[in-house]
């Protein structure tokens, strides 16, 4: 049962991957771009690291660990680099 | 140890690292530099060589390509050298000037001089005198010139053109651009034919000059080749 | 288990691709703080899969430290961009 429930995390944040990353290949602007792909790099990854964290418990305080960065870091990555980009990026918005 | 997903991470360097050395702009090439140490990293870790790959990611990723785009970009620029644009009101806004400074009838020559910048200052402020930008045609030109390089340029300003020379000849600039206005020989006449205002650039380092000279075409301008004491080569 | 792992490297070309692809310097960072999150969980997931505690821990640290790397970077190529 736990075995499925891992499975089907660890496979949820695969999509999400996928999801949030393929809109990079197209022409859209950075901040489209950001968008999915800071909401797909988390939330994917959060996914991928509580499947792991049911799938071995005796890890948990490295796979806690992992999650509040990726909960933290990425969010302020995100910010950072739209504050940047925006500033940045006068000619081909 | 052998399993098959490491061959798959470890084709990954080759790949990446024609990425980095395909690239044209430096600044993306370093990017592609700390994208080559992300997966470095992965590769040492999962071949097992921990305090490597920490080592790759703290000084290799973060601080290496931190240092290099601080060395390509405080590097890469053409400091080109200009006589600095006069701020002078033109006779009609002086006489303005004084009479508005009548008008508001100040007794205390100290407070007169306070008020005289004061008034000075709302007046260009109002008239909306901008300091006469110099040259500017000339100067975009040829930072659109240099971009194509990416090179940056940096304006430095001198308050005359003796000094301008001389940075030029004790190398504290790479190019320098002067307006130089036809007066008929010694005499200093203005005469309306001879007036023909001929932007001249000097330029010290080789490879600019090879740069600039096909590709600036303004008329009445002129690039010439000024060796300095060494042949230093720039980009 | 190998699958889902080929699964992830495949995910990690698709910014690779993009990063080649695209000269914009913020489309190119884009795709490098991509790949530094899934480089790290990559590795974090390796260390589960092998029940390594040496190479968690040492995925922990790129992940934070990376992103903060990235955000030093974001800062000095805006400075660039503005002079």
């Amino acid at each position: 049962m736990i075995g499925i429930l891992s499975y089907s995390c660890i496979v949820v944040g695969i999509i999400f991957w996928f999801w949030g990353t393929f809109p990079l290949i197209g022409n859209r602007s950075v901040v489209f771009k950001l968008h999915s792909l800071s909401v797909a790099d988390t939330l994917g990854s959060i996914a991928i690291v509580v499947g792991l964290l049911l799938k071995i418990p005796n890890e948990w305080s490295l796979l806690l660990l992992a999650i509040i960065t990726l909960a933290i870091w990425n969010t302020v990555l995100g910010y950072v680099l739209a504050y940047c980009s925006i500033d940045g990026e006068n000619d081909d918005r | 140890m052998t399993d098959n997903y490491v061959y798959i991470i470890v084709a990954l360097l080759p790949i990446t690292a024609l990425m980095s050395v395909l690239q044209v702009n430096p600044y993306n090439a370093l990017i592609i530099r700390g994208i080559l140490g992300a997966v470095s990293v992965m590769i040492y870790a999962v071949l097992g060589a921990a305090d490597v790959a920490l080592t790759e990611a703290l000084v290799g990723t973060m601080l290496g390509v931190a240092l290099y785009v601080i060395a390509v970009r405080s590097s890469f620029v053409m400091r080109l050298g200009i006589v600095e644009p006069k701020l002078e009101p033109e006779p009609k806004l002086e006489l303005e000037l004084a009479l508005a400074i009548k008008q508001r009838k100040i007794q205390e020559s100290e407070e007169l001089n306070e008020n005289f910048s004061f008034i000075r200052e709302t007046l260009f402020k109002d008239f909306e005198i901008e300091p006469k930008t110099y040259l500017p045609e000339v100067i975009d030109n040829i930072r659109k010139i240099v971009k194509k390089h990416y090179l940056r340029l940096e304006l430095v300003e001198y308050p005359n053109s003796e000094m301008l020379e001389e940075a030029l000849a004790s190398e504290e600039v790479h190019a320098i651009c002067t307006r130089q206005e036809n007066y008929s020989n010694g005499s200093k006449v203005l005469t309306d034919r001879t007036f023909v205002p001929k932007d001249r650039i000097a330029v010290r380092v080789h490879r600019l000059f090879e740069i600039l000279q096909p590709q600036l075409n303004i008329p009445n301008s002129i690039v010439e080749y000024k060796a300095g004491s060494d042949k230093e080569e720039k980009h | 288990m190998d699958s889902i792992l080929i699964a992830m490297i495949l995910a990690l070309l698709i910014p690779m691709y993009e990063a080649c692809r695209n000269d914009n310097i913020w489309q190119q960072m884009l795709a490098f703080g991509s790949i530094a999150t899934k480089t790290s969980i990559i590795m974090l997931f390796i260390s589960v899969l092998r029940d390594d505690w040496m190479i968690g821990v040492i995925s922990v640290i790129i992940l934070s430290v990376g992103n903060a790397g990235l955000m030093l970077l974001a800062h000095l190529i805006k400075g660039l961009n503005q002079t």
